[in-house]
């Protein structure tokens, strides 16, 4: 019992002491390089999600990156690939979010990490693909979908009329 | 054909049985719900999903003990002519497997997924319109699954000594252990917090080792018993001193002048035999002073259950 105790007081010691500070912490530190750098996001084309023509970029999920990356104040470095190609990259690390109309169930999942899903019109749950155990920024694009659901509802309904 | 006797227990171990199989209810209860909130909670954390196997194991004990001690009381037949006692040990034996093989696969899962460096992903939750670190509820899922548990532990340890019973030993055995498990899942999901991907498997290797030995253990335990080993008390390792407290009974007898016994367990209850070596100036009716003697023998401690005592001219040589 002594040792489980001296375990219990080390946690919650350590935990206070960090109350306030990041938790949780990236391994790789996405969210902190992301931040005021740059966003390197992987798209495969899927319309009207996420569509590439003539080198111009748009789509509901594209419009979507770009609030978030003026909000981070970073740069969007955009990759292309096919999905496998994509969920590839992030599990290297080489990329810090995938687009291109990702619906929950994938058989990505256990792959790679999956935010928190919108619906559409169709009744289907899309999400971003997100390199795997990069918490923090797993958290922070979750809180940021959270955060504006409700636009992304409004722009559904629009675009389902 | 002669039948064992059909009672079980004496009047108090009889009152620690129905006590038992209250508590043993009152843990598949619980249980049921911890599966429930640790699912819920679990996520991808690999030390979580240990965990919660283990929470599922932790059935098996008390199942096994609560159809077990059933059917052990069924009376002696013409086809079970020694009664049923030892399905608990065979029950006993199944459960020990079980653990045994499934505390080898969680534990090569995480040495796997610690070689391939597979990082957990722990992404947030909504809860009442706020989106929390899921890691957050962990926590105190894993702290409903273990303390609980240590009560349940500590009540039924002295009802397993009382009872002689060795599934419901290694249950509560394991019940007490649990925080353990609850400890080491908590610092990998903390761990993972900190950034350390790697924290989350190397608890879930901790915990499926305790699994694994929790396993061994029981599995060697059951497999001697099984064996005919001479008794042991329940949770000591030291073989039980009955047979000679026996042999010391029938030799202060006047008329005998040689005695041996040998004794095995047979689920709650030993069963023996009893060699003795008549005085040459007995005189009387020997069954007679035999049948008296056993029972006797029955009534110095409840657990010699089923004793033959064979007059014999020599005793055979000791090994």
């Amino acid at each position: 019992m002594r040792f489980s105790h001296y375990f219990a007081l080390g946690i919650s010691a350590g935990l206070i002491l960090c109350w306030g500070c990041e938790f949780p912490r990236d391994p790789h530190g996405t969210a902190d390089r992301v931040r005021g750098h740059v966003l390197r996001v992987g798209m495969t084309q899927q319309a009207p999600w996420a569509v590439e023509q003539n080198g111009e970029r748009s789509g509901f999920e594209v419009e979507l990156v770009q609030k978030l990356a003026a909000e981070q104040q970073a740069k969007i470095v955009w990759q292309a690939g096919n999905e496998s190609e994509l969920v590839k990259r992030l599990e290297r690390g080489e990329l810090d979010l995938a687009i291109g109309g990702f619906v929950r169930p994938t058989p990505w999942e256990g792959r790679v990490a999956l935010t928190r899903s919108w619906g559409d019109a169709a009744g289907l749950e899309h999400v971003f693909l997100v390199p795997p155990g990069e918490n923090r920024w797993l958290l922070l694009l979750d809180r940021w979908l959270a955060a504006h659901a409700e636009e992304i509802r409004q722009w559904n309904d629009r675009k389902g009329v | 054909m002669p039948l064992s006797p059909a009672l079980e227990f004496p009047p108090q171990q009889d009152q620690a049985l129905r006590k038992a199989r209250r508590l043993e209810r009152l843990t598949i209860a619980y249980l049921a719900s911890v599966v429930v909130v640790m699912f819920f909670s679990m996520g991808a954390s690999q030390a979580m999903k240990t965990a919660w196997m283990e929470d599922m194991l932790g059935f098996i004990p008390p199942l096994v003990f609560l159809i077990a001690t059933r059917i052990a009381i069924w009376p002696p037949n013409k086809r079970f002519p020694y009664g049923y006692h030892r399905v608990i040990s065979i029950a006993f034996l199944c459960a020990s497997l079980a653990l045994f093989t499934m505390g080898a696969w969680l534990l090569v899962d995480a040495v796997y997924k610690l070689i391939v460096a597979e990082h957990p992903t722990i992404g947030g939750v909504q809860i009442f319109g706020r989106t929390i670190w899921l890691g957050w509820l962990m926590i105190p899922a894993l702290l409903y699954s273990s303390l609980p548990s240590m009560w349940l532990g500590r009540a039924k340890l002295p009802l397993a000594k009382t009872m002689h019973d060795k599934v419901l030993f290694a249950d509560a055995a394991m019940n007490r252990a649990d925080w353990q498990t609850a400890l080491a899942a908590i610092a990998g999901i903390v761990g993972v917090g900190f950034g350390f991907w790697w924290a989350d498997a190397a608890a879930a290797g901790l915990i499926s080792f305790s699994v694994l030995y929790d396993g061994y253990r029981n599995l060697r335990e059951v497999i001697t018993n099984l064996m005919d080993e001479a008794p042991k008390k329940v949770g000591e390792d030291n073989t039980d001193p009955l047979p000679q407290q026996l042999e010391s009974l029938l030799l202060s007898r006047d008329w005998i002048v040689a005695a041996s016994v040998r004794m095995r367990e047979q689920g709650h209850v030993y069963f023996g035999e009893a060699l003795i070596v008549v005085a040459p100036n007995f005189v009387g009716d020997l069954p007679q002073s035999l049948s008296e003697l056993t029972d006797e023998a029955t009534r110095y401690d409840w657990r010699i259950h089923d004793l033959v005592i064979a007059p014999v001219p020599q005793l055979p040589e000791e090994a």
